[in-house]
């Protein structure tokens, strides 16, 4: 599956387009393994686990895009668009979404 | 930072040290996010010169545009990057005086421009591992992790061409 945030794939033609497609999760932040980010918060600094929590949540909302990408038997997601958004204290919802279509 | 929120800062540290035990520990804690904070603040600051000249060639738009003098591309992708930074508790405490005097928070500005130049450096680096020479239509996004710490996210199309150094 090809994705891009342009509205064509280059190199490529566009045959059909077969509607909007998206994914979305939702994660709590506060798991037992960041532990250390409250000592961070003190010190400064990059916090790894929460850098890697949101890269894993991002990676299931794409992943289910694109399995509702795959039923549209789809070459293709174009112009694809990201949003995060808080949904209570200490969880965050990171929506994706683009439009599927087939290649030539 | 201006010589008064020094002053300021300085007068709120010792009213903290004076009013007991708990307000030592207070105190303490911020110096300590001081110290570490400005090496960790120091420390990336110097990683993100390094790294951001070795990426020199690597072309980032934000425009959807294919470079003007290219081909069509070989290959696209969406290729995206993030980061967590945290502020530390002299910051935090600097930033909740100034939020009581109102003004500009200077230490949060210098962190969230940390936190999107970092992201767009991993960004430059995830393209140059897929072998891209540009990333189009780059869109950065900013989201508050809690009071103190930011995520930088930055996602585009990295398009590699036949021709390396296009």
């Amino acid at each position: 599956m090809i994705l891009t945030n342009i509205e064509s794939v280059p190199g490529r033609e566009i045959l059909r387009q077969l509607g909007l497609v998206n994914g979305s999760t939702v994660r709590a932040k506060h798991l037992g393994r960041d532990m250390l980010s409250g000592l961070k918060n003190l010190v400064g600094g990059e916090l790894v686990a929460y850098t890697e929590l949101m890269q894993e949540a991002r990676e299931e909302a794409t992943s289910r895009m694109i399995e509702q990408a795959r039923k549209l038997q789809a070459d293709a997601v174009v112009n694809v668009r990201y949003s995060t958004s808080s949904v209570a204290q200490g969880a965050a919802e990171i929506y994706v979404y683009g439009t599927a279509v087939q290649l030539r | 930072m201006s010589v008064s929120l020094y002053l300021l800062g300085a007068f709120a540290l010792l009213l903290l040290c004076i009013s007991g035990p708990g307000g030592q520990l207070m105190a303490a804690l911020i110096l300590l996010g001081f110290w570490l904070g400005r090496q960790a603040e120091q420390a990336h600051l110097i990683s993100l010169e390094t790294n951001e000249a070795q990426y020199q060639d690597l072309v980032l738009s934000n425009s959807k545009a294919l470079p003007v003098s290219a081909q069509q591309p070989a290959h696209s992708e969406l290729i995206s990057a993030s980061v967590v930074i945290a502020s530390d508790a002299f910051k935090n405490f600097l930033a909740t005086l100034i939020s009581i005097l109102g003004g500009r928070i200077d230490v949060y500005e210098a962190l969230r421009e940390r936190a999107r130049r970092e992201a767009l450096l991993r960004l430059r680096a995830a393209a140059a591992a897929r072998g891209a020479q540009c990333v189009i239509n780059v869109r950065i996004e900013t989201h508050d992790i809690s009071l103190s710490s930011v995520e930088a996210f930055a996602y585009g199309t990295a398009l590699r061409y036949h021709t390396p150094g296009v």
